[in-house]
């Protein structure tokens, strides 16, 4: 049997492996099928459930709560406080995602380097990985035939400013353009973890264990060797089943608000005092224009394109269209008001300023296994949120827009450039401007020294032997762009040198 | 300064020499599956996951919850059933959220029913005005300065409203019409990936004359270098 739910651990409910894998996401999915193709046995343990192409529809009845870690209720909290989103399914985070598909920059590389004092993670370690990666996963721009109105509308929008507008590389082969990523790709054009590494892993013989949180780690004679997760009954989400996995070696890729959730629980990655700190979110800001034409956002890819122009002051600009129910609860009205808006749902582009990170934030364990994010955007961050719409605006207006929806609390509504000009960094309070989030990254990172990072160059804990980190937390710094690739990058790399670690002892006990 | 790392700590010993598992039919099965699209679109899909039951709420609390739904929703158009079908969605939402955020919401929900109370408005509840001043009630607190009054409301009206227009007669109201447009276009990926050629009518839009033109304007542009809109690079 490959893959267990809830029922099947009324039978079983202890596992041995070579090595346990914490979450299938981004970065778990992939170091696991490095590690089940070297001929090692593996065993994934997910949280959420596991829900196959087929199953992908444009309904939030049940795909949010199927695939949404609480059901999309997560928040950061901060003035303002960020919403944010996570994947909580097999494929994690990735079945949920854009899809867009962005190697960390050599700027970023080079101060990762130094700060392993590891060529691999460097410009030129990390160049070849990137190059796999992107095969494993398809990345590549998009077919004509998937591209509707609205990405016309942005990057046309961009030239006609004068603005470098380029066109994104997605993890997806013959994407169509129906344009429910959010919701699981319905077609398999994205290549998600669950589409391609996993299916990797399955056929190396990995084994699957859904619907099972990891609540702690088994630590016996100061070396990491399995763990203990419980499984919530369906119906009810309590009355929970203990199953116990031992392996050699356990890998946490359970995302960087999870994994150090789960760590901190253990009290290790103590010697630097970094674990859960270096939080990183890359915060966005909605902007929703109405044209006086039909655009039907809805047909057609979400982010062909991303304005990089203003990329060097860390601001980047590109249209992410969401069905009627998000706009519905995103929009700052309710009744009348919000039904004149949404009766103009063909009319209208859903378009985000992203602003790279000038701070950092910080997880810690709150009460009845919640953790507790925090995270406070900087005045600078506020100054190019304000200028970033300013500027996203006035492309709207310039390709005919005649209305737009703002992200600040009392400031929403702007139907010229006049409007959107009044909202300056004096007019607006910094905690009232409307940011989410669905980046997260950094708490766990990597470093060349237990005094300054938690986890070595190989991806094992500092403090504790048998136990690596795979995913977003493990990057050290912010890499001002979206994050897959550059995780999975990661991630193949810690896979690859653990599968080689555990292959050589295993060779050495043979012999 | 070398570089360190992670002392190795005692080795494990290898109780026995593994082997590889063998590449077994369920593992191809699996892979296969998890890739396959269906073109079913299914609003409850049929693929073993068991949907928790309705997180409780007292009958008094669900009366409180209609009360807000009435004064949240548009006036128009009108749906059957549609408090009811908006708070069992809620409620079935709930059981995933953090319990601490799931018992707040229903604090919430108990507050913002007393609001005409505590606020001076009124000596009934939320539930018992007509829907149009409840309304006005909510529009008002939501323009609070006191931060957690505002953001009570802009919870209940996210967790009323996105539900209310993910129901099939919103959804169509508004002109998104998901379904049919996905299913043609899993047919066509089905197409592309037999090795298939899109066909003129498979591209999307443009839908107005204004984007045709400045599609047409990008297109002369281009034979001057500029304006493509319509690139791929196959690797
Ligand atoms: C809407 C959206 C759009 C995005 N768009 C893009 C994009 O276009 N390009 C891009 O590069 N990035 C994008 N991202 C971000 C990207 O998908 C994530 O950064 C990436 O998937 C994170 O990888 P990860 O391995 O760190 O964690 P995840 O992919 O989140 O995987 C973590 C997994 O661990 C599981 N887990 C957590 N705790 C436990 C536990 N205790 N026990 C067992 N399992 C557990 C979770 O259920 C989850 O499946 C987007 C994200 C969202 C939400
Ligand atoms: S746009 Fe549609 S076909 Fe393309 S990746 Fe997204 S969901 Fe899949």
């Amino acid at each position: 049997m490959n893959l267990y739910r809830h029922a099947d651990y009324a039978r079983e409910q202890v596992f041995d492996a070579d090595v346990v894998v914490v979450g299938t996401g981004a970065g778990g999915a992939a170091a696991g099928a490095e590690l089940a193709e070297a001929g090692l046995d593996v065993i994934f343990v997910e949280e959420g459930g596991y829900h196959p192409t087929g199953s992908f529809n444009p309904y939030m009845t049940e795909s949010v709560p199927r695939l949404y870690r609480d059901a999309g209720t997560t928040a950061i909290l901060g003035r303002p406080a960020i919403p944010y989103m996570e994947g909580r399914c097999v494929g994690g985070t990735t079945v949920i995602n854009g899809g867009m598909a962005y190697r960390a920059p050599d700027e970023v590389l080079t101060g990762w380097e130094r700060l392993t004092r590891d060529a691999a993670y460097g410009p030129s370690g990390m160049a070849p990985v990137f190059d796999e990666v992107e095969e494993m996963i398809s990345a590549r721009r998009q077919r004509p035939e998937s591209i509707g109105d609205d990405n016309r509308i942005m990057h046309l929008g961009a030239e006609k400013l004068g603005w470098k507008s380029e066109l994104n590389p997605r993890a997806q082969d013959r994407c169509v353009g129906t344009n429910n990523c959010v919701l699981g790709c319905p077609t398999g054009g994205k290549q998600s973890a669950l589409v391609s590494t996993m299916p990797r892993a399955m056929r190396a013989g990995a084994r699957c264990l859904t619907e099972l949180r990891v609540e702690r780690l088994i630590v016996e004679g100061g070396r990491c060797v399995g763990v203990v997760g419980r499984s919530p009954d369906p119906r009810t989400r309590r009355a929970l089943r203990e199953v116990t996995v031992r392996a050699r070696a356990v890998v946490v890729a359970a995302g960087a608000i999870h994994t150090p959730y789960l760590l901190l629980g253990q009290k290790v990655g103590r010697p630097s005092r970094q674990l859960g700190r270096n939080f990183l979110c890359h915060p966005n800001a909605k902007v929703m224009a109405y044209y006086p034409f039909d655009v039907k956002a809805w047909q057609g890819v979400s982010q062909w394109s991303q304005v990089r122009e203003f990329r060097n002051e860390g601001i980047l600009f590109a249209e992410n269209m969401i069905p009627p129910w998000p706009v519905g609860a995103a929009l700052p009205w309710h009744g009348e008001k919000s039904m004149e808006l949404l009766e103009r749902y063909n009319q209208m582009l859903v378009t985000g300023v992203l602003v790279e990170d000038s701070t950092t934030g910080r997880v810690t364990r709150g009460p009845l296994g919640m953790p507790i994010t925090r995270y406070d955007i900087t005045d600078w961050d506020f100054h190019r949120f304000v200028e970033g719409v300013r500027r996203l605006s006035e492309l709207h207006f310039a390709m005919g827009a005649d209305l737009l929806v703002l992200p600040f609390r009392g400031a929403h509504l702007a139907r010229s450039m006049d409007d959107v000009r009044k909202v300056t960094v004096d007019t607006v309070k910094k905690h009232h401007i409307e940011l989410f989030t669905v980046h997260l990254m950094g708490t766990a990172r990597l470093g060349s020294h237990p005094d300054d990072s938690v986890v070595d160059p190989n991806g094992q804990l500092w403090d504790l032997p048998g136990c690596y980190v795979s995913d977003a937390s493990l990057f050290p710094t912010a890499v001002g762009v979206n994050p897959q690739v550059t995780i999975m990058a990661l991630a193949v790399q810690v896979g690859r040198r653990l599968a080689e670690r555990l292959l050589h002892q295993r060779a050495r006990t043979a012999a | 300064m070398a570089r360190v790392l992670t002392p190795d700590g005692p080795e494990l010993s290898w109780r026995r020499a593994r082997t590889p598992r063998p590449v077994d039919q369920e593992g191809e099965r699996l892979a296969a599956e998890m890739a396959r699209p269906t073109g079913a679109l299914q609003r409850h899909p049929d693929d073993g996951w068991v949907f928790a039951d309705p997180y409780p709420l007292s009958v008094d609390l669900v009366s409180a919850f209609h009360g807000l739904i009435r004064a949240l929703i548009p006036p128009a158009p009108v749906v059957p059933d549609v408090e009811v079908r908006i708070e069992q969605q809620v409620r079935r939402m709930m059981p995933y959220m953090q319990p601490l955020i799931a018992f707040g919401f229903t604090v919430v929900l108990r507050t913002l029913d007393l609001a005409p109370l505590w606020r001076g408005r009124a000596l009934k509840r939320l539930r018992d005005m007509a829907p149009a001043d409840a309304s006005a009630l909510l529009e008002e607190l939501e323009k609070s300065r006191v931060g957690p009054i505002s953001d009570m409301v802009v919870a209940v009206r996210a967790a009323v409203l996105a539900p209310y227009y993910d129901l099939d007669e919103l959804a169509a109201h508004v002109g998104y019409r998901a379904e049919p447009f996905m299913r043609d276009r899993v047919a066509l990926r089905r197409r592309l990936v037999a090795g298939g050629e899109a066909r003129p009518e498979d591209h999307i839009g443009p839908y107005s004359d204004r984007v045709r033109a400045l599609v047409r304007d990008a297109a002369e542009g281009d034979d001057e270098g500029g304006g493509d809109v319509s690139t791929e690079d196959e690797r």
